[in-house]
């Protein structure tokens, strides 16, 4: 029972679930399958509620994929039915619902009916068909390849293309389906392709919103042919015809299934551009043609291609390129000549230079040069073309003019000449006005346009032939095998043109433009070309940042001032023209820079207002208009004094010293006594003592058979007037002079330092003659030599006793120590004479260290016979004693 | 395809010139197809004897262009016959695989049913020929294997002459001659797919 109970239950939620839906609300139209909407049309669908149901239309609602559409796109159209309209968009696919429901809360079962949407557009009509069979070995291949413009609208939805292709004579038909989207080809197998028949091609687009048919494509099957390019093409050289080609060929297909006619087209291998033979000479059925009116020595690339006779098929594609060359011929235009001519200082440097002929028909072999000075002898050159550069030098003197010759020769033979006439340096014909030029940034590299004025005024016999520019690079590079200047020729009714040699960046030109005039001469009947003067103007396609700065030298610094030089930057690195020069300069260290302009033609300069005794840098900045470049810096110091400071400051020393030693001198002359009786203090003379007048006996000099010496008693040792170490060597020296005295005598010891001790032996020896209280003085009786006769007065020998001190010794006996040799020397110069004699002997026997080494020679150079003798007879007259 | 003419007329003499060049196109294809035959089974190149299979009647000078054609358009036709055979008893009999002969001989079958086609056009309206075949294939069931080669040779012979003698005679034909008005359709509605 309960089993049963339940079942019942079950069946009746079933019934509610499904029946509810089914049974209570239905939709139309309805579709098991999607119902496919076009886009941008209107749609409508009608709600229906069935029979029995609770609810009324106004308890219908439209979702569409569970978004309410607004109640303004329903109708009502009687109780149980509501229609919704709406206008199809490409988003609406998906599932539109209707529902009855009450809007209050009810216990009612809610009614809901449903149905699924797809939008989408309907083909296109396939437009612009074409279909093409490529050739297979010597056939046709059996696939028809056809494609078409399906037009960019996406249909949105499944779309089949299918292809169809009729043979109509047998009615045979073939298709095939693509269903790609947007599908632009497809490929039908004919299973042969029938030649000669007639085909009818269409293709038919189809979907779910209807169906397009492409126009028929109804032609003889050839049309459909692409064939191969023709095969084995082969281009031949004609030996004796150098204007002309042999083409030859293969047919690609059998004439059978296709007759072809050719399309020959060529162009120089140098070319880009294609020359197509006319059709009309090849479109017979043929396998050669000759390529005619080529240039001679020239390489040619050939293609060919075909198609059915009649432009009855597709044009096959373009065979391989096929290069050939036709042979040489003889030039058929001149060289290019000129010349570059550098004066000297009494001569001219011709430098011939030329370019091979535009058309040299062949491999230009050699140059024939002719030269004639003055009309005089020809001078022939030949000149290999192979060398390096093709240029002749030659010098010509200012005054002689030349007629030069030159023609090119290849196997062939030889092109016509060139002739250029040099005239006398006097002779120059007028230049052209002016000339200027300027650069045009022109891509993908910069242009240099050069304009000039017509010559101003020339002979009216003299006819402009055309104008010659020409550019020489500078400075040339004498390493380099190329001549770096090249030349062009304009027609004469231009003045501006772009110069088409290809001129380095950052590099100086000489720029130059020359009338060329033709004229004939009358006597010779010679025509000449002739250049005109030339105007020349440096110019650079680019400029550039110079290379290096310049480098600067302080040739000459000063106090507040210093002056600089430097030297202009080779041409080759300036890479431009120079605006000015800038010069930097600070106190080093600094940081502090000063800078001063001045023109790229100055290259020194004086600094001024520098510190004195001051460490400065400084460099120079070269700028073109492209950039500037720094050099190196340069350290100098200014100097402390001025021009002039140090030499007023030497005068001014010397002057001041000069007057100090006039004044010294002028002071010396006028206290000379007082310096005098300083230096020198006023001894006692002698000779003027009483005891001179007061010798009666004057005869007993002459009667005085021996000379006696007198030794003034002088106290070397006294102990105030010497040191302590003196002192100690003193006992050791009394000794020895007490030893060599007592040995030798008086006689014998002229060199004796110790006159004490001598005064002492003799004071021993004659102690009876002498008073205690009394001085001696004793007095060297000269004269005493043995035939010998002085000169002047005698000499008088006297032993004075005065009461009076002989000299200042006493009172000043430090002069006595300071000056002894000297006042010795001068108070008793002659015994000291004689002292020296004895010394001589003396230092050559014993004595080793009390030798006056400084007189020593006077005395022996005046008369050492005399002293020697003297000194011994005053041996001999000791002895006895 | 610029410059290529609009309705590919070709440079014969329309619809018979296209015929002719098919027959000589044919009479090509079979000399090629006899070639390819003789080499695949090894036969020697010389001509088998015995006359052609097809018999027409003779082709005098009296008669006129269309008649020679009509003549031998049932002299085509029955070669096609003769072919066909051919190509059943092959299939049947020997392998089924791929050859250049099979193609060869699939496009001359194909191409002569278009010459067929293309020369019936050329009929004269009421005029109509029969050839007679001397020996038709179940003739040679006794003769063994090399018989039936031997009589595939023939039939290919006189593929090769008949078409010969068909491009012979419509390229000697001064002009078009008339065409029949009525249009001979065979396999209508056929599709190969």
């Amino acid at each position: 029972m309960d089993t049963s109970h339940h079942l019942l239950l079950l069946l009746m939620f079933l019934h509610y679930a499904i029946g509810s839906n089914s049974s209570c609300v239905k939709i139309l139209p309805d579709s098991s399958s999607d119902i496919v909407l076009e886009v941008g049309k209107n749609f409508t669908a009608t709600c229906h509620l069935l029979e029995g149901s609770v609810y009324t239309s106004d308890d219908i609602e439209w979702r569409l994929e569970n978004i309410s559409i607004a109640k303004q796109f329903y109708r009502k159209i009687n109780e149980t039915a509501v229609s919704v309209t709406v206008n199809v968009s490409s988003d609406m696919s998906g599932l539109l619902r209707c529902r009855a429901a009450k809007k209050s809360l009810s216990y009612a079962p809610q009614c809901i009916y449903g149905i699924f949407l797809r939008t989408g557009y309907p083909p296109l009509k396939p437009k612009n068909l074409s279909c093409l069979a490529v050739q297979e070995g010597k056939d046709i291949s059996s696939y028809l390849n056809c494609s078409w413009d399906p037009g960019s609208r996406s249909p949105l939805l499944d779309t089949n293309y299918t292809l169809t292709v009729n043979l109509l004579a047998s009615d045979l038909t073939y298709k095939a389906e693509c269903n790609q989207h947007l599908a632009r080809y497809c490929v039908v197998n004919l299973e042969t392709f029938q030649i000669h028949m007639l085909y009818r091609v269409w293709v038919e687009v189809k979907n779910a919103l209807g169906s397009e048919r492409s126009d028929e494509l109804q032609k003889y099957s050839a049309y459909f042919v692409k064939p191969n390019p023709p095969l084995n093409v082969r281009v031949l050289t004609e030996v004796n015809i150098s204007t002309s080609l042999m083409v030859t060929w293969k047919h690609p297909v059998y004439k059978t299934v296709l007759k072809l006619s050719y399309a020959i087209r060529y162009r120089k291998v140098t070319s880009d551009v294609w020359v197509e033979v006319p059709e009309r000479f090849t479109k017979a059925y043929m396998e050669s043609f000759r390529l005619q009116s080529l240039e001679p020595y020239t390489q040619y690339v050939v293609q060919m291609r075909c198609i059915g006779e009649s432009h009855s098929s597709h044009w096959s594609n373009w065979s391989a390129s096929i290069t050939g060359h036709t042979t040489e011929a003889k030039p058929a235009s001149a060289p290019d000549l000129w010349r570059i001519i550098q004066p000297t200082s009494n001569n001219r440097n011709v430098t011939l230079v030329w370019k091979a002929p535009v058309n040299t028909n062949g491999k230009i072999l050699e140059y024939y040069l002719t030269i004639s000075q003055d009309y005089g002898m020809l001078e022939s050159h030949t000149i290999r073309a192979d060398k390096p550069r093709l240029m002749y030098s030659m010098e010509l003197p200012p005054g002689k003019m030349a007629s030069i010759e030159l023609a090119a020769a290849n196997s062939v033979g030889v092109s016509p000449k060139a002739t250029l006439f040099i005239p006398r340096s006097d002779q120059e014909l007028p230049g052209v006005g002016n000339m200027s030029w300027s650069v045009r940034d022109e891509k993908p590299e910069p242009e240099l346009l050069v304009e000039w004025t017509a010559v101003p005024s020339r002979p009216a016999d003299l006819h402009l032939f055309y104008y010659l520019l020409e550019w020489v690079k500078i400075p040339q590079n004498v390493h380099q095998t190329e001549l770096q200047a090249g030349w062009q020729r304009v027609s004469c009714n231009v003045t501006n043109t772009t110069l088409n040699g290809d001129l380095e960046k950052f590099k100086r030109y000489n720029i130059s433009v020359y009338p060329i005039y033709k004229y004939q001469v009358r006597h010779t009947l010679q025509t000449h070309f002739q250049a005109g003067r030339p105007v020349t103007r440096p110019a650079y396609i680019q400029q550039g940042t110079p290379e290096k700065g310049p480098t600067v030298t302080v040739t000459k610094s000063k106090k507040n001032s210093a002056a600089l030089t430097w030297e202009e930057i080779p041409l080759d690195r300036q890479q431009g023209f120079f605006t000015n020069y800038t010069i930097f300069y600070e106190i080093r260290n600094t940081k502090q820079w000063k800078s001063v302009t001045v023109s790229p033609n100055v290259h020194s300069y004086v600094l001024t207002d520098l510190a004195s005794e001051t460490d400065y840098v400084v460099n120079i900045m070269a700028s073109t208009v492209a950039g500037s470049v720094k050099g190196m810096d340069c350290t100098f110091k200014t100097m402390k004094y001025g021009d002039g400071e140090v030499e007023v400051i030497v005068v001014v020393v010397c002057l001041s010293f000069l007057f100090l030693t006039v004044f010294i001198i002028m002071l010396c002359l006028r206290k000379r006594e007082v310096i005098k009786k300083l230096l020198w203090p006023q001894v006692p003379d002698p000779s003027d003592s009483s005891i001179a007048h007061w010798s009666p006996d004057f005869p007993i000099k002459a009667n005085v058979p021996k000379e006696d010496v007198s030794v003034v008693e002088v106290d070397m040792f006294d102990g105030k007037s010497m040191s302590e170490e003196d002192k100690a060597v003193l006992p050791l020296k009394k000794d020895k002079y007490l030893s060599e005295e007592h040995s030798s005598g008086i006689g014998g010891s002229s060199c004796m330092s110790s006159p004490r001790h001598s005064v002492s032996d003799i004071d021993s020896g004659d102690s009876g003659q002498t008073t205690a209280s009394t001085v001696q003085y004793s007095s060297v009786m000269a004269g005493a030599h043995k035939g010998q006769t002085p000169s002047h007065q005698p000499p008088v020998f006297a032993r004075s006793e005065s009461t009076q001190p002989l000299l200042d010794c006493e009172e000043h006996p430090d002069h006595l120590s300071e000056s002894g040799g000297q006042s010795r020397s001068s108070y008793f110069r002659r015994g000291r004479e004689l002292e020296l004699g004895v010394l001589g002997q003396e230092c050559d026997g014993a004595s080793l260290t009390f030798c006056p080494v400084q007189e020593e020679t006077s005395p022996v150079a005046e008369d050492p016979p005399a002293s020697a003798l003297c000194y011994m007879q005053q041996q001999s007259g000791y002895r006895p004693q | 395809m610029a410059g290529r003419s609009a309705n590919g007329r070709h440079g014969l003499r329309g619809h018979a010139g296209r015929t002719a060049a098919l027959a000589r196109l044919l009479h090509k294809e079979c000399i090629q197809l006899l070639e390819l035959y003789r080499n695949s089974e090894s036969l020697p190149s010389s001509p088998v004897d015995g006359g052609y299979l097809v018999s027409i009647p003779p082709l005098v000078p009296q008669l006129s262009d269309a008649e020679k054609i009509s003549i031998l358009h049932a002299a085509l036709k029955e070669c096609l016959r003769l072919l066909e055979d051919v190509i059943t008893r092959e299939d049947a009999e020997f392998s089924d695989e791929d050859s250049e002969y099979k193609r060869k001989r699939k496009t001359v079958r194909d191409r002569l049913g278009h010459l067929l086609t293309s020369t019936e056009q050329l009929l004269v309206d009421g005029q109509k020929f029969e050839a007679k075949v001397k020996e038709e294939l179940d003739g040679q069931e006794a003769s063994g294997s090399f018989g039936l080669k031997m009589w595939i040779v023939r039939v290919l012979q006189d593929l090769v002459h008949w078409t010969g003698q068909t491009s012979d005679t419509l390229r000697s034909m001064p002009a078009a001659p008339k065409i029949m008005s009525r249009r001979t359709r065979r396999g209508a509605g056929k599709i190969r797919k």
